[in-house]
């Protein structure tokens, strides 16, 4: 088996390894306010880095022509349990996204975001849009990331909703659907989400909030609190930061400081220095994976490297964009940095499955060189 | 290969809008960490910060001897949050053995009210700390300051008090307040989201400054003694009231200050510094002391009195003696305070010379003592004089005085001839006890000669040893002093009424070098004795009998050396301005030397301050309020545009219409307009607009501005 691009492997570590750091600097007041303990999310967080680096290693060793035919199941099961969750799942902060399952709880959203990007692969690989036309070719991918969409918003979750729909437009756009085919699904996208927003008060009012903020007005007490103290802490580390674990905001200012909002802990606490290396290293990691994806020959592997990366890179700017303003308050992790259990296995599994396609990319360009000296000679 | 090269841009694209993203959110970065870091610093220290302020130690008020007065005492206040608690019950247990309560009435309190129960006030500080160092969950102790005052009652109203701010508001707690009250510290505790203070205190202090300790001149010894025996005298008279003052006339150092009987705490009022009273007899040492220093009497010269000891002299003043003698000598006229021989001598004296002297004296203008409220009696100038009030005067009638002016003037008796400034403030002392200021003794001038006063002492010795004053013999002491019996003005029958007196004796003693002078008034005596010898005499006797018991008693203290003032201008009086035109009153001041300061516009004045007949020094200014214009009476709504708002709201309140304010700066537009009939229905309205003279083209600002602004806002 040939050597992969090991940036792939080491760069989701070193974000990990950060983001263990960061969870326990940020959640401490919070665990010893809410469970007397300050190491509660830390020990959460490092059984769930152990799990995912095993569901890491496992993929990077998972050749993708066993996964390819598991598509349509994986598809299935990350379908089912988004039914379930909508059925029966724990209702935490006004929706129902967790499921408990034995001893720790799991986010559906994110194997069905992982399972929809391989399926996505497989489907377009075998159905090339940019040979079958709109209504055959698109139409029916189409449908099925509208449906998964769908059952996200169920939940309500908005912003992973979008984030899915966007990553299977890009997935499609990569597959070669020509661009004016696409105009549709995203007015189309357009104007469920306008839809889903007034159905949801507490997301209008987010957005109107977000839309205050851009015209230069903030309620810093009320909808805009969150966004503001996280300006506050990303604005008061300055050039180098408080120094790691000197950052005042998580004193219960910044709700959700360990998971949505950990960058602007980071940024307090490291300062402009910390935000230019975390942003490096998230760039490089997209470098890496665009690289991988650029060389890879295989539909299957090219689709799914490109959805991966994709994905991982949406929700990073997303989030970074959410904790300093630039979008609307939403509820989304930055990769493999926050804190939450699915999010980081199904980041790190992503990044194994990378890692397998740029080993593969490795193998087929050693064939090639060699069947090229074979043919000099 | 067109489908690779697809497959290529297309992934380009996508690279280009992932790394567009990261680096606006890099510049976004930037943005807020580089150049708006100082801003949000900022922010991030006000959201965290909770300033604590640390209240400093109000400085004690000690007596002459360093004995506490006043002071502070830290005492604990205990709540409780029964709902935080535990077990509210062990909790109550625990609580009500510390503090010596019923632990089941405690548990009952607890249970009736989950979330708050004051448990005690004012716990001493040992117990208090015990509870704060047991930190039981529920139980909060705070620091509570009190002000406690050694001799409870006594000497309250000169100590004052002060509020619950600790602000002395009254009496010297007043008068010494900017020394006593400290500087009040901060610290910074670290705050969470929640609005709970940490611990963790971020370095940033300031350590209050405990208030000075001030040392009085008051004797805590002396303080009880008068007041006793004040109360005793107050009581078995049933009289209506009683105070009495002691001081060094050596130094002005006023020794006690006693009222009898205590208001009710807030409305105490210190009569001996605040009330005024017709001193009557007492006062005769004005005219005596003068006499003797122009020459106008020897103290063994003979003058005429009636046997019937009744006598006119003067044009409506029928004068009548308690010891008949159809003559006496100047020195048995003093003795036994003959009202006629006094009312002659005034006459001879003439009414300048007598009210030079009463105002050199001290009496009608305030001592200088800076006690908070201190009247400055009565004395009106000789231009406003009765035929009849020379000799009354002399005899200590239409005249106020207090009783500290009184007592000052016999110091001045008793030192020879030099009125001293009181003092009330020995030593300001820091927190701990080291001394930062000493007060010197100051005399005001010299008055009379040396020789004059010991004739004068000699007189009054004789006053206690065989006249009207025998009740205030001490064995072994000489004693020199002076009664009064004034009958009260009843302003209710608007003449002097029939049984109601004001008793008063001033002396000092010993006669030859006097170290203690004391003035004694009791109001209003019942039950027959009412003269100032059988009613306010006996408790000078009484004071100093029991001063003489003391182990340090002042009166056999060494002597204290006094560094004379050159002589200081004569007060002069005030006159009555009231009405006058403006021209007249800078001529009519100027001719006693006095200066106006005018307040106001208007042809005529409405009021002034001092008030006509106080007594103040020459060159010092008198502030004139000038009537409105005469066209007031118009009462139409003035034109206010382009008015600065402070301007228009003066010019508003004088006309008496109230005001509603938008903006400010200068006024733009008013509603009603201006010419509007007065008085108007609702607040004129005002809208202003800040620095509308920026807005102006250049051009000197000041007078022409108002014209400039109001053509400006009249043109929309």
């Amino acid at each position: 088996m040939n050597r992969g691009d090991r940036w792939l492997l080491t760069l989701p570590l070193v974000l990990t390894g950060l983001g263990v750091v960061m969870v326990y600097s940020s959640s401490t007041i919070l665990g010893i306010t809410r469970f007397q303990d300050p190491n509660h999310f830390l020990f959460k967080q490092l059984i769930r880095a152990g799990v995912g680096v095993i569901a890491m290693v496992a993929c990077s060793r998972l050749p993708l022509r066993r996964l390819e035919p598991l598509s349509p199941w994986l598809l299935g099961a990350g379908a089912a349990l988004l039914l379930v969750v909508v059925v029966i799942g724990r209702v935490a902060k006004g929706a129902m996204r967790w499921l408990d399952v034995g001893l720790f709880s799991i986010q559906p959203t994110d194997l069905a975001r992982l399972a929809a990007v391989v399926f996505l692969a497989w489907w377009l690989k075998r159905r090339p849009p940019a040979e079958l036309g709109f209504a055959r070719g698109l139409l029916p991918p189409l449908l099925m990331v509208a449906g998964l969409s769908g059952l996200i918003l169920l939940q309500p979750n908005l912003s992973s909703a979008v984030l899915l729909a966007l990553t299977g437009v890009w997935v499609m756009f990569l597959a070669g659907v020509p661009v004016r085919h696409l105009a549709v699904p995203l007015l189309g996208g357009v104007a469920a989400g306008a839809v889903v927003l007034r159905a949801h008060p507490y997301m209008m009012e987010r957005f109107q909030s977000f839309v205050g903020f851009a015209g230069g007005t903030l309620d810093a007490r009320g909808s805009g609190w969150q966004l503001d103290q996280s300006l506050i802490a990303i604005g008061s580390g300055g050039w180098f930061g408080r120094g790691l674990g000197g950052g005042l905001q998580k004193y219960l200012f910044l709700p959700e400081a360990h998971t949505d909002f950990i960058y602007s802990i980071f940024a307090e606490e490291l300062g402009f220095a910390g935000t230019t290396v975390l942003l490096g290293t998230i760039g490089l990691l997209l470098w890496r994976g665009l690289r991988a994806v650029a060389r890879a020959a295989d539909p299957f592997a090219f689709l799914l490297a490109g959805g991966l990366t994709i994905q991982i890179g949406l929700y990073a700017l997303v989030n970074l964009a959410v904790a300093t303003g630039l979008a609307p308050t939403t509820g989304l992790p930055l990769p493999f940095v926050s804190y939450g259990g699915s999010a980081l296995v199904a980041n790190l599994a992503a990044a194994g499955l990378l890692y397998r396609v740029s080993a593969m990319n490795e193998a087929e360009e050693a064939l090639a060189r060699r069947r090229w000296s074979q043919e000099k000679t | 290969m067109a489908h690779r090269e697809m497959r290529r841009n297309r992934v380009l694209v996508a690279a280009a809008g992932l790394f567009l993203g990261l680096a606006c959110l890099w510049a976004r970065a930037a943005w807020l960490q580089v150049f708006r870091h100082s801003h949000y610093a900022e922010r991030a220290e006000r959201n965290q910060e909770l300033r604590v302020l640390l209240e400093p130690v109000r400085g004690p008020l000690l007596d002459r001897r360093g004995r506490p007065l006043a002071r502070d005492l830290l005492t604990y206040s205990i709540s409780a949050a029964p709902r935080e608690m535990k077990d509210p019950r062990a909790t109550a247990r625990v609580l009500a053995r510390a503090l010596g309560l019923d632990p089941a009435r405690l548990a009952r309190a607890f249970a009736a009210r989950p979330w708050f129960v004051r448990v005690a006030r004012r716990v001493p500080p040992d117990r208090g700390e015990r509870i704060a160092r047991a930190g039981q969950r529920g139980v909060y102790v705070a620091l509570e300051t009190r002000r406690e005052y050694v001799l409870g009652n006594a000497a309250e109203e000169i100590l004052g008090c002060t509020n619950i701010d600790h602000v002395g508001v009254e009496g010297l707690e007043r008068m010494c307040d900017e020394e006593l009250r400290g500087r009040p510290g901060w610290t910074t505790l670290f705050r969470d989201g929640r609005g709970r203070s940490h611990q963790l205190q971020r370095g940033q202090e300031r350590r209050p400054e405990d208030g000075h300790q001030v040392v009085l001149t008051l004797d805590a010894d002396l303080q009880a003694i008068v007041e006793h025996h004040l109360a005793e005298a107050v009581d078995t008279l049933r009289a209506a009231r009683g105070f009495a003052l002691f001081l060094d006339p050596r130094s002005g150092e006023i020794l006690a200050a006693a009222n009898v009987p205590h208001s009710p705490p807030g409305r105490a009022r210190n009569w001996t510094f605040t009330d005024q009273f017709e001193p009557g007899s007492t006062y005769k040492v004005v005219v005596a002391s003068a006499s003797l220093e122009e020459g106008v009497a020897r103290p063994d010269q003979w003058f005429e009195a009636a046997a019937d000891g009744k006598a006119t002299i003067a044009p409506g003043a029928v004068f009548h003696d308690v010891h008949k003698q159809p003559a006496f000598t100047f020195r048995d006229a003093v003795r036994w305070s003959s009202n006629i021989v006094m009312g002659k001598l005034g006459l001879r004296l003439g009414a300048d010379r007598l009210y030079r002297y009463s105002t050199a004296l001290g009496f009608g203008s305030l001592t200088g003592s800076r006690f908070p409220g201190e009247a400055g009696g009565k004395l009106r100038s000789p231009a406003r004089w009765s035929q009849r009030s020379c000799p009354t005067i002399a005899i200590g009638q239409e005249v106020a005085v207090t009783p500290l002016q009184l007592a000052l003037a016999y110091a001045a008796v008793a030192n020879g001839g030099v009125l001293m400034r009181p003092m009330l403030v020995r030593e300001i002392r820091d927190g701990e006890g080291r001394t930062l200021r000493r007060v010197a003794p100051e005399a005001a001038h010299r008055v009379f000669t040396a020789s004059t006063m010991s004739l004068m002492r000699e007189m009054l010795t004789a006053v206690v040893d065989s006249g009207t004053a025998r009740a205030a013999r001490v064995p072994g002491l000489r004693v020199a002093g002076k009664t009064g019996t004034a009958q009260k003005y009843d302003a209710d029958v608007g003449t002097y009424g029939k049984g109601k007196y004001l008793s008063s004796f001033a002396g000092f003693v010993p006669a030859d070098d006097p170290c203690l002078v004391g003035v004694v008034v009791i109001d209003e005596p019942s039950g027959g004795r009412y003269y100032g010898g059988e009613v306010a005499a006996p408790v000078f006797r009484e004071v100093v009998l029991d001063v003489l018991r003391l182990p340090e008693s002042p009166i056999l203290s060494g002597p204290v050396t006094v560094a004379a003032r050159p002589p200081a201008p004569a007060p002069v009086t005030v006159p009555d301005l009231r009405l006058l035109w403006r021209e007249a009153v800078e001529q009519r001041l100027a001719d006693v030397g006095l200066r106006a300061r005018l307040a106001g516009e208007g042809p005529r004045v409405l009021a002034q301050e001092p008030a006509a007949g106080q007594a103040v020094e020459r060159g010092a200014s008198v502030t004139v309020w000038l009537s409105p214009p005469a066209d007031s009476s118009a009462a139409r709504l003035p034109d206010l545009a382009g008015v600065p708002l402070r301007e228009a709201l003066r010019r508003l309140t004088r006309l008496e219409v109230p005001a509603r304010i938008q903006g400010s700066g200068v006024v733009v537009r008013q509603s009603p307009a201006a010419g509007a009939p007065l008085p108007l229905k609702s607040p004129c309205r005002l809208w202003c607009e800040p620095s509308l003279a920026a807005a102006l083209p250049a051009g000197p600002a000041g007078a022409e501005l108002p014209d400039a602004a109001a053509a400006r806002s009249r043109e929309p």
